[in-house]
């Protein structure tokens, strides 16, 4: 059974990621898990400059989800690389750079700043985070403008680019087909999807930026019918999530056209899932005479 | 740092409280007071989150510690629930913790209601230690005081809103009559809600006595990871601190109370 995955003429060791902004930058679960079982490592969005974030309260939990409106805090593209990056060295995960921005430019500064940086397996562009006015939703949600920012990073970037993109759209097919002839190697889906819970006592939102990306099991449903459309629009690979906490969850993604999954909330819940997930993956694949990854993908039309 | 699972020994209702007492083998890391767990109650999805809990005592001969928790919602009512022999998956211990501390200092030690968990476990260490501290306890009436849980305490001064039991009026009231002498020469440590820490640190401030306090979010991971939890940092110029990460024991003067 050979479950490595290609992306952009690169290889991941396995098809199991950890969601953006779920493992922080890697290191904060190395006490907890062997990040080298993983096969890619999503960092935290990384912006030009650090952010602070929203104010709090951020999150909430909801029916089988959470809402969070984190604002995309994180400690910035160049902390990251002198601060963050060595501490992952000792391990053979691949790192994959979540990178947002709020204008064209800023993307593109924070890619020539990861270029120079050894150790980085590709990008994962965040065109879709629901959190902040500026977070980049914009990019994700008009086609033309999704298209031409992708060729963009494209001319800078040497290394697989994956663009993450937004369910909170009309037609996710339509901007997976534009960042795909924009130059994508492969798409991510899905972000979180917006959603607001108020406290009736109070008469006002629980999160103090009132709205939230929603995200955990609650989501799966979504992001597997997601997932099987992006498949049906692109010939490039589709990562899937959302909702994943179990083997058969994954299993679900892979067998809807994803060829990588990550897995985001469920970390919170269970520090052990992504070794859970690709130990029954591994069985799956061995009780149904599965050989390779695209094997999955012969069962749906 | 550690996921794990332990063998639930009692959870005892003490009169509004839960007294839940566990496992802790020698194996894993010694917990400090003011650290906590984050508790899967259930295996489902609903509630999906982990719930944090502050360490309320552990006893290293016997291999155990213990929580003391109240019913809010969903998670606890199931953590209520739970037996002597069911098994508690937590991560932990996480976060800071309240040492190391002056010794050349007065301590007084306040809990307020189901706060006092993090701070009988402080008073526990230093009991064990041979240091002197003074202890204030608040409730709002007599039935919420959980005496048998306070009966290690040497100094204890109880204070409750209505005066049916030993002082009347809250913890921090007082707090304001201790001689201003003393509490110049003091250090105050508290855990209780929101309002009694904020007021605490005000009496502390205009005193200059340093003021400890453990501060509550909403947590995600609990381990810093998913930036979640975080209170507003002193300087109202938009910077925050996380409460699992960078606490939950904060020097009262770091925090930008609202
Ligand atoms: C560091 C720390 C230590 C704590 N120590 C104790 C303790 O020793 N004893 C105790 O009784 N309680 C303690 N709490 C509060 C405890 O975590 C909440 O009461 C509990 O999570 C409520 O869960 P629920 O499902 O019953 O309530 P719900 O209101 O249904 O919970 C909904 C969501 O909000 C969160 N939440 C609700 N209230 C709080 C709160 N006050 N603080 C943080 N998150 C909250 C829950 O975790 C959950 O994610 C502590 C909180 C923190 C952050
Ligand atoms: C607390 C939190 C923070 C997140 N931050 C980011 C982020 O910085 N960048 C990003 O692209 N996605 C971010 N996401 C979205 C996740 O990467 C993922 O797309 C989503 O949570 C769905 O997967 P899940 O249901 O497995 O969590 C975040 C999600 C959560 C819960
Ligand atoms: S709970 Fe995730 S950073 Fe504190």
């Amino acid at each position: 059974m050979d479950l490595k995955v290609k992306i952009g003429g690169q290889s991941l060791s396995n098809p199991i990621g950890v969601a953006s902004g779920t493992y922080g930058y890697g290191i904060e679960y190395k006490d907890y898990l062997d990040l080298s079982i993983i096969g890619a490592i999503y960092t935290k969005a990384l912006t030009l400059l650090p952010r602070e974030g929203n104010a709090p309260p951020r999150i909430i939990e909801t029916p089988s989800g959470m809402l969070n409106s984190i604002g995309l805090a994180n400690v910035g593209v160049d902390a990251f690389i002198t601060e963050k990056m060595p501490q992952l060295k000792p391990y053979s995960c691949a790192v994959i750079a979540n990178i947002a921005g709020s204008t064209e430019r800023e993307y593109l500064q924070v890619v020539e700043r990861l270029e120079g940086c050894k150790g980085i397996w590709g990008y994962e562009i965040n065109i879709s985070c629901p959190n902040v006015s500026h977070g980049g939703m914009a990019f994700g949600t008009d086609p033309a403008v999704a298209e031409k920012l992708t060729q963009s990073i494209r001319k800078t970037a040497t290394r697989p680019l994956i663009i993450k993109l937004s369910p909170n759209v009309t037609d996710i097919s339509a901007i997976a087909k534009a960042v795909e002839n924009g130059g994508a190697d492969a798409v991510s889906c899905i972000n979180t999807l917006v959603g607001m819970v108020i406290d009736t006592s109070k008469k006002e939102p629980v999160l103090a930026n009132k709205t939230g990306g929603l995200s955990g099991p609650a989501i799966r449903p979504v992001g597997v019918a997601l997932t099987y459309m992006v498949k049906k629009a692109v010939k490039i690979p589709v990562i899937g999530m959302g909702g994943i906490m179990t083997a058969d969850d994954a299993v679900q993604y892979l067998l809807a056209g994803a060829s990588a999954i990550q897995i985001g909330t469920a970390n919170f819940v269970d520090t052990q899932t992504p070794l859970k997930v690709l130990d029954g993956i591994r069985e799956y694949c061995k009780r149904e005479n599965i050989g390779k990854i695209s094997d999955f993908h012969q069962f749906i039309e | 740092m550690k996921q794990g699972l332990t063998k639930i020994l009692s959870n005892s209702a003490v009169q509004d409280y839960f007294h839940l007492v566990f496992k802790w083998d020698k194996s894993l890391p010694v917990p400090q007071p003011g650290q906590f767990l984050n508790l899967r109650v259930a295996d489902s999805t609903v509630p999906l989150l982990r719930r944090p809990f502050a360490f309320s005592g552990y006893d290293a001969n016997k291999g155990i510690c213990s929580i003391i928790y109240q019913i809010k919602g969903r998670g606890t009512q199931i953590l209520s629930s739970k037996k002597s022999d069911d098994t508690l998956d937590f991560t932990g211990p996480l976060g800071n913790t309240f040492l190391p501390f002056s010794s050349n200092h007065h301590n007084i030690l306040m809990a307020g209601g189901v706060g006092l968990g993090p701070v009988l476990f402080f008073a526990e260490v230093l009991i064990n230690r041979n240091l002197p501290f003074e202890f204030i306890f608040g409730a709002r009436t007599k039935q919420l005081i959980p005496l048998s849980l306070l009966k290690i305490i040497p100094n204890l001064t109880l204070c409750t809103d209505d005066g049916t039991e030993g002082f009347k009026g809250t913890a921090v009231d007082f707090l304001k009559e201790t001689d201003k002498d003393r509490l110049k020469r003091s250090t105050v440590f508290a855990c209780g809600p929101y309002a009694m820490m904020k007021a605490a640190y005000q009496v502390c401030r205009k005193n200059g006595s340093p003021c400890y306090v453990s501060m509550e979010q909403i947590m995600a991971c609990g381990m810093g990871a998913c930036m979640g939890c975080v209170v507003e940092k002193k300087g109202r110029d938009g910077k925050y601190l996380r409460v699992c990460a960078e606490g939950p024991v904060f020097e009262a003067g770091e925090i930008e109370w609202t």
